[in-house]
Parts: structure tokens; sequence; C-alpha cells
């Protein structure tokens, strides 16, 4: 009987067929920013996500990109993850993808020749240097056997997974890394989902229907993060166990490793669904301290865990820490957690215009950057649902993704109209890099089951400065390293990062925006070692090349 | 300004000037042109009750507007009313819409404000919740949950100062103490005053100790006042209830809508409390007998408790209110199927939903099955095609779009069809034995065999394990494991003894096996189940027959055939009486009983083929001939009439017309060996000389030869090469003959022709 159904269902099963505006503010400050150009730049990929009508809860997850210059000619290329089959079939052929950017605005596949077409379930990615032999590698999150690519320096990869003594099985959705042990070389940390068998894949019913529908995570015991510490010469050991992260078996989406309280030893933060995110303080001996609730970083203000996916840091209020960022599902609303210092965070979204915005959402990748160049952060916010038919009123599978423009003083605004007018989307995993050296930030945005979106920045106000560093130990990329941009109108600070957003790593240079008329006094960059650089008054509109100091 | 907006006092004051200002008189409807327009809402989703009850607050709401004088309060009340069912069925823009008209409409009234702050603080439109929450207040001085309500709206709104001083009002409700000493916690936390905080927490923790909210805050509150140890212990606590404070108004909503007759209808029917559920359908039409869904709820539920009747005569009703409802059709055919089987009425319902609703699944399906039973498969097929192109996942459509195609021995389709079925349903018994049919049928007996054995070893119900067994039994026959296929025919039998399919199969399996007494007895008991079932009787007959009992066979069939009023059972019974008076030698009784069955069943064509042996047998060919006819009219295929037509032509010396006979059957089927031989034999060797025609009958016989290189063959090609004048070939054929005949060890007097005939070849004579 079509109608018979529990009693429940009037207020599961209402929703609408007409697509509504998402709940953010109409007017614009300014013109578009962002302009899809991905067909004009060559890059053609669509997402394969495998569902096939099993409803099997990877297919929901989408998958990442990395920006990397894997050929070092100074042009950020593109490499993005695809899923394919599910259960996973590596034979199938679905294979991620590098396209090489050959610096006119346009990208060439170099999948075959560059040996990284890797063809497992793929999830999230990072790309930084493993073996500090200058060239940058990917490491795969993958659903089935992660893989380490290592850059050989001519333009190819091989898969040295293995050899390094890396390669989780299970579930892996994001890996972030940096010198947590300050030894000179990276370290990586790889967040993971849930245990999931396909096998075993237990029934779970639409509650409108009955019928066969995607599983609750709750359903799931949550799988362990793994913490790999480097050896050097392309070696790890799992530390997970001897750094105190045994426990560490949340639901984990979203990872980032950066330094919150000042004092240059890298944390770790986890954005886990339906489990509390991880905040794990870096003691400075090789080992970490739970500091998840305490620091109120963990849950909603309310006091309940989210349904966190993707992450990101940055100074948004102006005071020179990183503030934290998690997308959530929607009514949670995404969370801002205002660093107010010594590892005490406060729930800021609410009243700062960053949650309100994501009501009707459900947010995945995340990315701080300076958009529109006034001197302030702004943030990106990649939307879609994860079923086909969600039962709240004015929530859809396809959402539209939030432009949410920052004020320096950690408020914002959302500016739906300086996105690309194209409809509502499932966006997934995204990444910023200014792949036109420009001097704005482009984004890569990866849809679940869609064609990825390249979008352009055509910010033509303000100024802009660029910083690309060089470590002189392993740590090639100086990852970690932060700088301070000081001007006559405040400071911004940025942290490089290798892995954050959700299953994605971003362009490693650092970018600042500046507003018109605003006058650099100088650049500070503190390097992961501990050496300071200053760069007295440094010129306007061009990327610097810093080495670091011996 | 600006310093008055500090004060919750002065957001009351503004709210006050506000309402005085349109709520002096109350609008006069010339300004309902004002009125926000409600959206368009696709309410085809929806089940017909919630449809119902929108629908019908909008028609209210309708009707209200075109009246030439009404109250403005009343047409807030009706806008309201759909504000309220909107907002319960979550459909926010609606309730908004309607809401804000309500207010608009009569601002004095305390409800409309009350609902679209709440309304818009929880779709976080922060702003218009602070203003129609002022405008409650002002209403309603002092309502608790109004001022919780604001306090939070405020907090969110990053006003902590007014924030705090809702919550201190709120704070002497005794009801809403917990959640205003939360609030104030809250609004001092916000405003960096950690220690303050500490205080109000504790105190709301006292109150409501299970909510994870205070405890949370509480914590961050112990950890920011430098208590990190206290924070820690707060945390470990981990409670997981909610902050609760009461809201009446909102929680109104679902008692309200909870306590409609519909919704209580729809609660007891989900609940499988179906009685209770039809008397609450019945007084929710009674309320509103114009109403179509509520009539078809109430049908659908009558026909679940077995009133057909009345479900009919709802459902009849409902459709004659809202023709254009295709689902309301889909539920009268449902219910006429019920009552009344799948008749054409039924096909006609259907038909009449699928016109409405071309693309309603329901109707394809219904309309499917209906024209299954009526036997018109291929059209039934066309429907399930439509179901399941438009519901890929419809398993449901696919099972029943698989059973069909199975019944047009589709069975490639049916199998493909019925294999994505099973995906779906992997332990369903009916997908199971049908899938397991389909791979019997398409030659995959040892695939069919594996999956019935798992709906044997299954929880499937009596009868599907019965079918089971019953294909089981059948795939192992074709796989030529009789004996196990036999113990499958008797499990199968056993589990269904009034079930005919079974039993009919282990009788025939009994016969097969030689175990013909047994077979008798089992058919017996399908005679017991359907004592008109001529074809068992028969077959009981001749069971018996076989087992040695004839006299037993013809006193039950001569009996059943005296009982016996229809002229096609009585041909039939009297068909199988009269072969077996034709075994027992009675030729005379058989004639005549056959006269009466080719009187009965005239174009019974074994009815004559039968009589016209047994009147040739005593020799009267003419009238045999004639029955013989009469076969051939009937079927001209029929290849042994021909051929014993054309004996009797030649038995009666008419040689041309048994030629030409033989002719026209060899013509029809060239590859029949009997009549080509028959056809060769009269061309060689005919007595009547103007018959013979031996170069017509070399093809024919060389054919034959090289169909099946006989001795016998040999010779008819010697014959006919003979007969034509061609002696050395025919001495080479004869030999050729002769030869085979030796080694096929043919009777010495067969061969002794063979060779006088090779010695007279020889002699070219």
């Amino acid at each position: 009987m079509r109608w018979l159904r529990s009693a429940r269902w009037a207020l599961l099963s209402a929703f609408f067929l007409v697509q509504s505006a998402a709940v953010v503010a109409d007017d614009c400050t300014g013109p578009q920013l962002l302009f899809e150009v991905a067909e004009s730049s060559g890059i053609e990929f669509f997402h394969d996500r495998g569902a096939t009508g099993g409803k099997y809860n990877p297919e929901t997850m989408g998958s990442g990109v990395a920006w990397l210059d894997y050929d070092g000619d100074g042009w950020l290329d593109a490499y993005l993850v695809q899923s394919g089959p599910f259960p996973p079939d590596r034979s199938a052929g679905a294979a991620n993808r590098l396209f090489r950017n050959l610096g006119d605005g346009r990208f060439e596949d170099v999948t075959t020749r560059s040996g990284s077409g890797d063809t497992g379930y793929g999830q999230g990615v990072v790309a930084a240097d493993f073996d500090g032999d200058g060239f940058t590698d990917l490491y795969l999150a993958n659903y089935g056997g992660d893989r380490l690519l290592v850059n050989r320096g001519d333009g190819t990869f091989e898969d040295r997974t293995r050899d390094a003594g890396l390669g989780a099985d299970g579930w892996s959705s994001s890996a972030a890394l940096a010198d947590v042990d300050r030894d000179g070389d990276l370290d990586l940390y790889v967040a993971r989902y849930v245990e999931h068998d396909p096998a075993a894949e237990p029934f779970c019913a639409n509650p409108d229907t009955g019928e066969r529908w995607y599983c609750d995570p709750s359903v799931f015991e949550g799988a362990s993060d793994l913490l790999y510490r480097n050896l050097g010469h392309g070696k790890f050991e799992d530390a997970t166990q001897a750094s105190g992260l045994g426990g560490a078996d949340g639901k984990g989406m979203g990872v980032l490793m950066v330094d919150l309280n000042g004092d240059r030893w890298v944390d770790i933060y986890v954005a886990n669904d339906m489990t509390w995110n991880f905040l794990f303080v870096n003691r400075g001996d090789g080992t970490f301290e739970d500091s998840s609730l305490l620091s109120g970083a963990a849950v909603s203000r309310e006091g309940m865990p989210e349904a966190g996916m993707g992450v990101a840091a940055g100074d948004v209020d102006g005071d020179g820490d990183a503030d934290l960022a998690v997308t959530n599902y929607d009514v949670q609303t995404n969370t801002l957690y205002r660093n107010d210092g010594d590892f005490r965070f406060e729930d800021a979204s609410a009243g700062s215009g960053f949650g309100v915005p994501s009501f009707n959402m459900v947010g995945f990748g995340l990315a701080l950057a300076d958009f529109d160049r006034d001197g302030h952060l702004d943030a990106y916010v990649a939307n879609g649902h994860t079923v086909e038919t969600p039962s709240r009123a004015n929530v859809f599978y396809r959402q539209p993704d939030l432009l949410l423009l920052g004020n320096g003083r950690g408020g914002f605004t959302s500016e739906p109209c300086r996105l690309p007018p194209e409809g509502p989307t499932v966006s997934r995993g995204i990444a910023t890099a200014d792949y036109d050296s420009d001097g704005d930030a482009d984004m890569a945005v990866q849809r679940s089951g869609g064609a990825l979106a390249l979008l352009r920045n055509q910010a033509d106000v303000g100024s802009w400065l660029g910083l690309q560093l060089s470590g002189r130990g392993a740590n090639t990329g100086g990852v970690g390293a932060r700088a301070e941009l000081v001007t006559d109108r405040g400071s911004q600070v940025r942290w490089a990062l290798a892995g954050d957003s959700y299953q994605s790593s971003s362009d490693p240079r650092f970018l600042f925006g500046l507003a018109a008329g605003t006058s650099v006094k100088q650049l500070l960059v503190d390097w992961p070692g501990g050496r300071r650089q200053l760069l007295p008054a440094p010129e306007l509109g061009r990327y610097y090349h810093l080495v670091e100091p011996e | 300004m600006k310093q008055e907006l500090r004060s919750i006092r002065a957001l009351v004051v503004l709210a006050c000037l506000a309402s005085a200002s349109f709520s002096a008189s109350g609008p006069a409807l010339a300004e309902l042109a004002e009125l926000v327009p409600l959206p368009e809402v696709e309410l085809g989703t929806y089940d017909p009750e919630v449809r119902a009850v929108l629908e019908s607050a909008r028609k209210r709401i309708d009707e209200l507007s075109r009246a030439d004088a009404v109250e403005p309060a009343r047409l807030a009340e009706a806008y309201g009313n759909l504000g309220r069912a909107a907002l319960f069925y979550l459909q926010g823009e609606l309730a908004r819409a309607s809401l804000s008209n309500a207010a608009t409409l009569d601002p004095g009234e305390f409800r409309w404000h009350y609902y679209l702050g709440s309304h818009d603080h929880d779709e976080r439109r922060l702003p218009e919740a602070r203003a129609s929450l002022a405008r409650a207040l002002v209403l309603r001085p002092g309502d608790g949950a109004t001022l919780i309500r604001l306090g939070r709206v405020l907090l969110l709104l990053d006003e902590p100062d007014r924030a705090a001083e809702a919550f201190e009002s709120a704070r002497a409700k005794t009801q809403w103490v917990a959640a205003a000493l939360y609030g104030l916690g809250r609004c001092a936390a916000q405003r960096g005053e950690p220690e303050v905080a500490v205080g109000f927490f504790e105190q709301a923790r006292e109150l409501q100790p299970e909510a994870a909210e205070i405890r949370q805050q509480l914590a961050m509150a112990y950890r920011d006042a430098g208590k990190p140890d206290a924070a820690r212990a707060e945390l470990a606590v981990r409670p997981g209830g909610e902050l609760i404070f009461p809201d009446p108004l909102v929680e109104s909503l679902g008692l309200e809508f909870a306590n409609s007759a519909v919704y209580r209808g729809l609660a007891a029917q989900s609940a499988g409390r179906l009685e209770e559920a039809a008397r609450e359908y019945r007084k929710a039409v009674e309320g509103d007998p114009e109403n179509s869904a509520f009539r078809q709820a109430l049908g659908d539920v009558l026909v679940t408790l077995g009133d057909k009747d009345g479900a009919v005569r709802e459902l009849q009703e409902a459709a004659r209110l809202d023709p254009g409802d295709a689902m309301v059709r889909v539920s009268l055919g449902r219910a006429l199927a019920q009552r009344d089987g799948f008749t054409t009425e039924v096909a006609e319902q259907f038909e009449a939903a699928r016109e409405v609703g071309p693309d309603l699944k329901e109707a394809r399906i219904g309309l499917g099955q209906a024209l299954s039973r009526l036997g018109r498969f291929a059209e039934a097929v066309a429907e399930f095609e439509v179901a399941v192109r438009a519901d890929p996942d419809d398993a449901a459509g696919r099972l029943l779009l698989g059973e069909t195609l199975l019944l047009l021995n589709r069975n490639e389709q049916a199998l493909e069809q019925l294999a994505l079925a099973v995906e779906s349903f992997p332990d369903r018994p009916q997908a199971l034995v049908n899938y397991g049919i389909a791979l019997s049928r398409t030659g995959n007996a040892e695939g069919a065999a594996e999956v019935l054995r798992k709906v044997i070893d299954g929880d499937a119900s009596t009868r599907q394990k019965s079918l089971a067994h019953l294909e089981l039994a059948e795939t192992l026959d074709r796989l030529g494991d009789s004996a196990t296929a036999l113990l499958h025919y008797r499990s199968a039998a056993d589990l269904l003894p009034e079930y005919k399919p079974p039993q009919l199969g282990l009788a025939r399996a009994l016969n097969r096996a030689g175990r013909h007494g047994e077979a008798a007895e089992t058919y017996a008991l399908v005679l017991l189940v359907d004592p008109d079932d001529v074809g068992a009787l028969g077959e009981r007959a001749r069971s018996l027959a076989a087992a040695g009992r004839v006299d037993l066979a013809v006193t039950e069939l001569a009996r059943a055939r005296s009982t016996l009023v229809e002229p096609s059972a009585r041909a039939e019974i009297g068909l199988t009486l009269a072969g077996l008076r034709q075994t027992a030698g009675q030729h005379q009784e058989a004639a005549e009983l056959l006269l009466e069955v080719v009187a009965e069943a005239p174009d019974s064509k074994d009815a004559h083929f039968n009589l016209a042996v047994e009147l040739g047998r005593q020799g009267n060919h003419d009238a045999a001939i004639g029955h013989l006819k009469r076969v051939v009219e009937i079927d001209p295929e029929d290849v042994e009439a021909r051929l014993v037509l054309a004996q009797l032509w030649a038995g009666g010396g008419r040689f041309a017309e048994a030629r030409s006979t033989l002719e026209v059957a060899h013509g029809r089927l060239p590859e029949n060996l009997p009549v080509a031989r028959a056809l060769a034999y009269i061309l060689v060797g005919s007595p009547d000389r103007a018959v013979r025609d031996p170069e017509a009958a070399l093809p024919v016989a060389r054919r034959l030869y090289e169909a099946r290189p006989a001795a016998e063959h040999a010779a008819l090609v010697a014959a006919a090469l003979a007969g034509s004048k061609r002696l050395e070939e025919a001495v080479e054929w004869q030999t050729r003959a002769v030869s085979e005949a030796e080694a096929e060890k043919l009777p010495e007097r067969q061969l002794e022709l063979m060779r006088k005939d090779l010695a007279r070849y020889k002699q070219g004579t």
C-alpha cells in the first residue's frame, strides 16, 4: 500500500520538488569572482562514484584533488582522484588523472606517461615531498589500500608504498603531512573512516519506503587513524601507538596539521563524522595529548558531536593564531571555532555569519583564502547531500556551493552571486591554487558523480604578494612554515599546510591579497626548523622564492 | 535609536508601536492584495491524507477570499490553520507565507507572530525571528516560551545583553527556569565572564543533569575560568539528553494534527489497528463528504479489513468526486479485484487509471495483473514493461513481468527479468521458484536445481515449497534422474494434497516408472479434489488398464460418461472408453461408442480417426474413408490420417486416389519417411500400371536411401531404376540391397525375393 508508512512518515517524507534558494544574502558587494573554465582549459574529468543501487556508503563520499608542480616547471598541475566501481575493482581501469599545466590556461592529460593513474577506489590525496629529494610525491587515501606514488623527478611516478612501509588497508579518507617531531622530514597522518565490508553490508531501510538505503555512520565501527613517522630516505614507521594516538578511532573525514598555539610544534585536528572531532596537542616529545573535548573544538555549542567533513585552518579574526573551521551536515550548520589561545576554542558559528548560510546544506570541501583580495580570509564551502532524496524540506541532493567573504574580524557574509551562475551540484573535495599565477586564488571542485569544475578567479581589485619556499632539509617545501605579512592595516598570517579541506591538498605556496592602497612593511617567515627570515618592504604583484637560510 | 535598541524593553516598545500601527482597526479586505502570495507547492509526492489536509485548508482560504464580506480575523484563522499544517508537514515556505498573512490580517493575535518567529528562528532567519517574537511578546507579555526563544535568537545575533534580559524575565517562570539559567550562562560566557557563566550553568545542571548542552557549556566555562580539572570532570560525564523547556504552541501542532481524524486514522493504520483506522477515516469522511482522499483512505482500509463492498462503495464515490486522480482509480481497481477477482471491469478501472496517469507505475502494474489474469499475457507484458522502465528498481514489477513472460514461453526474456528480481529479493521464494523455472527452461537445469533447492531448504510457504519440489522434479527428469525426481514429485504432492498439479505430476511420474497401480491411486486423489477433471479420469483409466484392470477402468469411465452432460467432456471420456474397448477386443461396442462421440464432438479428429480405423477393420472402407477425409479437413498436417487413407484407397483397389493422397502428403511433409516409402512403393509397384511411375519414384527412393541407407530403400531405388530401363544401375543398387539385407539379417524369405529381383534385373527382364 503506497501510503501505509510509519507514523514518522509525515515528518520524514515531506520535501519540495522545486528548488529553493539557500539561506543566503541576495546582495553582493562586487561582481562575479569565480568563473568555470574546465572545458576551455582542457580538463575533462568525470567522477565515477560507482553507485549501482547497492547503496554502499563509499558511493556517497566523492573524492579529492591535489595541486602540485610535479615537473618543476613553476606551474601547478592538477591531480584528480577517481573512485570507480564499487565494490572496488582495480582491473576496471577507473584511474586517477594528472593534468599538466601548460602555462597558458590550458592543461594536458599526462596520466599515462607519468604513471600516476592509480586505479584504486580513490578518496583523498595529499601532495608533498615524502623522501626529501625535492620532487613532490603523492599519497592516495583509498578505500581498499592506500598508495604512495613517488616522483622520480623525470616526469614519472612509481609506486613505492610497500618499500616506504605505508599503504594502510581498509577505508582511508584523507591524509596530511607535517614534521610533527621536528626532525626535518615530513610525517604522515591518515584519517580513516569506518570499518566496512561490502560483502557484509547491513540492510538499512529508507524510513519512507522501507527500501535499501545508505546506512547511517552510526551503524559502523570507526576505523583507527594512523600516524606514520618519517625515518628518512623514504621509509616510514607506524607511530600511532607510540605517539599516544592509539585510541583515535573516530570516523575521520578531514584532517589538517598546524601549530595551534604558537609553540612551533605541529598539532593535529581531525573532523569526524558523528563522533567528536579530534584535537591532538603535540607535547613536543613525540607524543600527543587528546584535548579534543576540553578545547571546545570537538562538539557543537550544544555539546553534541556533529557530522564533520572538511576542515580548514586560518586566522580569520586577525589575532595571529589559527582558527578552525569544519563543514557539517544540514541543520547542524558549519562550525567556526575561534582560537582564543592556549587550545581554547569558542564556537563562533552563529554570530559570525559562518554557520547560518549552511543551515540547509551538507558541507564537504572547505577552503580559506582571500578570494576577493581585500586582505581578509574568505571561505569557499563545497556542498551536496549524501542521499538523493533527503527527507527534510528545503534540503536537496544538489546544492549550491557557498562563498563567504570574510571581514578580517571573524565575520562572514555569503555572496552567492560572486560564484558561477551554474545550477546546484554535489560537490566534495576542493583545493585552491593560483594555477595561472596571476595573484588570486583559483579553485578545483570535485563533484560526486559529476564533472570536475575548475573555477578561475578573475579578481581585478587590490593587489597581492606570493611566496614559494624551498627548505634546506628533507622538508623541501617548507611545510609547516608560518608567514606573516605586516602592513599599515595590520598583519596577515598564513601557514603552509600539506593536506586539508576534504580529501584534498591545496597550493603549497603562500598567497596574500591586499586591499587597494595597502602599504606593505615586511614579510616574516618562521621556518619549521625554527629559523626566522625577514623580507623588508617586498614588492607587490609577484611571487618571491625564499630559500631557507643556513 | 541605536541606544534604545540596546534594551529588551526598547525592543518591546518598538514592537508595540509597530503593532499599534496596523492593529488599530484591522486591514480592509481591499488591502488583501498586499498579502504574500502563497507558493505553489508540488504535493504529488505526498500521501493523500496530507494532501487532503493542506488542500482543504487552502480551499478554505480560497472560499473566504471569494466571499463578499469576510472578517479579517476569520481569514487570518484560515491562513493560520494552513500555516500550522504546513509547519507540521515541514512545508517551510508555505508555512511562512501563510503565517505571515495571518499575522498581517490579524496582528493582534499572538499565535501568528509566535509561530512565525519560532519558524524563522528554526530556519535561522534571525532578524525576522527577532521582530516576530518581539511582537508576540507585546501581545502576551511574560510568555515563557517567547522569552526563551527571543533570548536564543538574540544570542545568535551576538546580542548577549539583550538576550540576558529576556532570559532574566523567563527565569521567573517555573517551567522555564532551567532554560533561562542556561541562557544566562551563555550570555555571561559570550560576554567573557566565565565565572558568572559557571554559576548559571551549575544551577541549570542541577535542574537538568541529563542535558549535554548544559554540561558542555559548563565545562567550557570551567576551562575559561581556569579550572581545567573541573572541566575535564564535567566532560567525562557526557550525558545524551537535550535541554528541555516547554513550547506549548509548537507542541500543540503535533497534538492538534495528531488528533485530527485523518492523522489518528493514519497513526492507527501504521500501527496495524485497522478497525480503529477505519472508524477515524469514516469520521473524516463524515466531516468532509466531498473529500476524495478521505474516502480513498477509508476504502483502502476497508479492503484490508475484508469489507469489500464497503471499500468499493467508498472508492467509487472517491473516483466520482475526483475522476482525475489516477491513484483513486488504482485503489478502486484493487478493491474490485479483491471483491470480484480480476474481471474485465477491473481491467477497465486500471485502464482508466492509466489514461489519467500514464506515468503512474501502480496503474501499469494493476492493469498488467488484470490482463494477465484474463489471459491477455502479451498485453500484460507491455504494461509491466512500461512500469519497470519507469522504475527500473521495482523488483516486484520485474517479478510480475518475468512470471508473465514465462507464461508466454518467452523464457530468455523472463530469465533476464527474474534474475534482476532475484537480486533484490534473494530470499523471496516466489521469485526463486520462477527464476528456477526460467533457468530450467533455458537449459540451465543444474542452476535451476540449485535455486529450487534453496526454496525447499529455506523459509518458504508450503505452497511455494510444493511448487519448488514440482519444478525440481521436472528439472531432474530432464537431467535423467527419474528416481530422485519421483521423490520430489511425492514431496510436492504430500505438501499440497489438495493441489492438483503436484498430484498429477506424481501420477505421471509413477506411470513413467511403470508403477501404474500407484499412479491410478494418485489420480483417484486428484478426482477427490476435482471430480469433474475428465483428463485425470481418463489418465486414471489408462493407468488402470496398464495395471491390467481394464474392466475396472471401463466400468469407471462408463459410469462417469453416463453422469456427464457437457458434450465435449462426454466425448473426451467416450474416446478413452472406446480405446479401452478396442484394447479389450470389443470392436463393435467401440465403433458404436465412437459414433456417439463423433456426434458429440464433430470436430474431434481423434474421434473421427479412431472410428475410421474401427470401420476399416470391419471392412466398411467407404465410411472409414469419409471419416479420414474429415480428419484431413480438420488437420491437413495429419500424416497418419493420410497414410491410413491411402492404405484404404489402395485396399479398395483405388490406386490412383491412393497415389494422389500420398503425393499430397509427401508434398506437405517431404521428410516424413513412412509417407515417402508408401509413395515410392505405389509408384514402382502399383498393381494398376497406369498409376506406376518409376521415374517419379526414383528421386523419392534416392532421398529415402540418403535419409536411411537401408536394404529396403536400396531395393526401392533399384526397382525405380529397373522400371526406368536403367538395368545396369538397377543391378548395382539391387546388389547393394541384397548385401545390406544380409547385413541387416532380414528374414530369408525377404532375402530370397531380393535375390530374385537381382536375377531379373541381370537378365534384363
